[in-house]
């Protein structure tokens, strides 16, 4: 049986008003869905990932009080997460192998990712004709709950892809 | 039955099965997961701190210069380099050894070249670590003249959580004796 106050329910009208608005031609339309699916595209495929690439990687790096560092560089965020050891990078790869594997050597993929990357670096500074320490430094930040076993593969692979220069991320005490 | 009698029944259905009030508490749920994965991705995004410390490490080149045989003729020179006399520091779960690398490589089985920090309730003892550390090397100026490169190799034991492993690395450069830290990790 059909309620009284059937039509009146907010779902209806909003159905209704919908079916009103679909039944005439309107250029304006998509623009509005597109203006928002615009948004999407650049803050969350853009301007978020450049800015912080700290989104999406699970790391919580040591309180501690050491010189500030600009991002910009080759930033890598070592994690646990399911019995793998997680390595996400600034732009996004990720690698990961068995916590239980005790290995000593980084995998041969992420290797050639560092490898690439400090390619790039040495192209772009030999085109620029100027250095800049902060994009040639690699900066690990380093869960806490991570063993100096687990940073090995790690720096074995940066000494690999011949990075002399890296360091780990702290976070800043505020006073 | 034609196709737009079963259209027209399937649109029936729809709109018998939208019509009951129940739909409502899935759409509630669904719209609350979904707010709730914006709301910490917002949330995250507030909290990630602007700005982070590094501690530095540095991973030892072979020098190997190239002839730079342009205009500008660049010339790219050691500016420190590891040798027998460079002291390392290992980290255990009990203690600091330290010591000049040939005590721990060409003279392991010698025991008066190796020195020993034990901890102190389970923390290292960084403070006599490094009044150590410069007595030791204070001796070595004046006994056998050598200088201080500025350089150690620190070498954690593998058990070593990482938290410490990065503030002993901090106060062996901020210490007056060493600049560059080289953990081990990367001399393999």
């Amino acid at each position: 049986m059909r309620s009284p106050n059937a039509d009146n329910r907010p779902w209806v009208q909003s159905v209704l008003r919908l079916k009103e608005r679909l039944g005439e031609a309107a250029q304006w339309y998509p623009f509005p869905a597109m203006i928002g699916f615009a948004l999407v595209m650049i803050l969350g495929g853009h301007l978020l990932t450049d800015l912080n690439p700290r989104l999406g990687a699970r790391v919580d790096v040591i309180p501690f009080d050491a010189p500030r560092h600009q991002d910009g560089g080759i930033w890598l965020g070592v994690y646990a997460s399911g019995g793998q050891l997680n390595i996400v990078t600034s732009d996004r790869r990720r690698f990961s192998w068995s916590l239980s594997d005790n290995q000593v050597t980084a995998s041969q993929e992420l290797t050639d990712y560092l490898k690439q990357r400090t390619y790039k670096e040495a192209y772009s500074t030999a085109l620029k004709m100027q250095t800049n320490m902060t994009q040639t430094t690699a900066v690990i930040a380093v869960d806490q709950t991570l063993k100096y076993a687990h940073l090995q593969p790690v720096i074995y692979a940066l000494a690999q892809a011949g990075i002399s220069q890296y360091g780990f991320e702290t976070r800043l005490i505020r006073r | 039955m034609t196709a737009s009698t079963t259209l027209q029944s399937k649109i029936l259905r729809t709109k018998k099965r939208l019509s009951n009030g129940l739909w409502n508490l899935p759409q509630i749920i669904l719209a609350s997961m979904g707010l709730m994965v914006i709301l910490s991705f917002l949330l995250r995004s507030i909290s990630v701190a602007g700005t982070y410390g590094l501690v530095p490490a540095q991973i030892p080149v072979l020098s190997e210069p190239i002839e730079d045989t342009t205009y500008y003729n660049f010339i790219e020179t050691t500016q420190r380099s590891l040798a027998l006399d460079t002291p390392v520091i290992f980290l255990t779960e009990d203690s600091f050894l330290f010591g000049e690398l040939a005590a721990f490589t060409t003279n392991l089985s010698s025991v008066r070249n190796k020195f020993i920090v034990r901890h102190v309730e389970g923390a290292p003892n960084l403070r006599q670590l490094l009044t150590d550390l410069e007595r030791w090397m204070y001796t070595r100026l004046s006994e056998r003249k050598i200088r201080n490169s500025g350089v150690v190799i620190f070498a954690p034991t593998e058990e070593i959580p990482s938290p410490i492993v990065i503030q002993v690395v901090a106060a062996l450069r901020n210490s007056t004796l060493f600049e560059d830290v080289i953990l081990a990790g990367g001399m393999m």
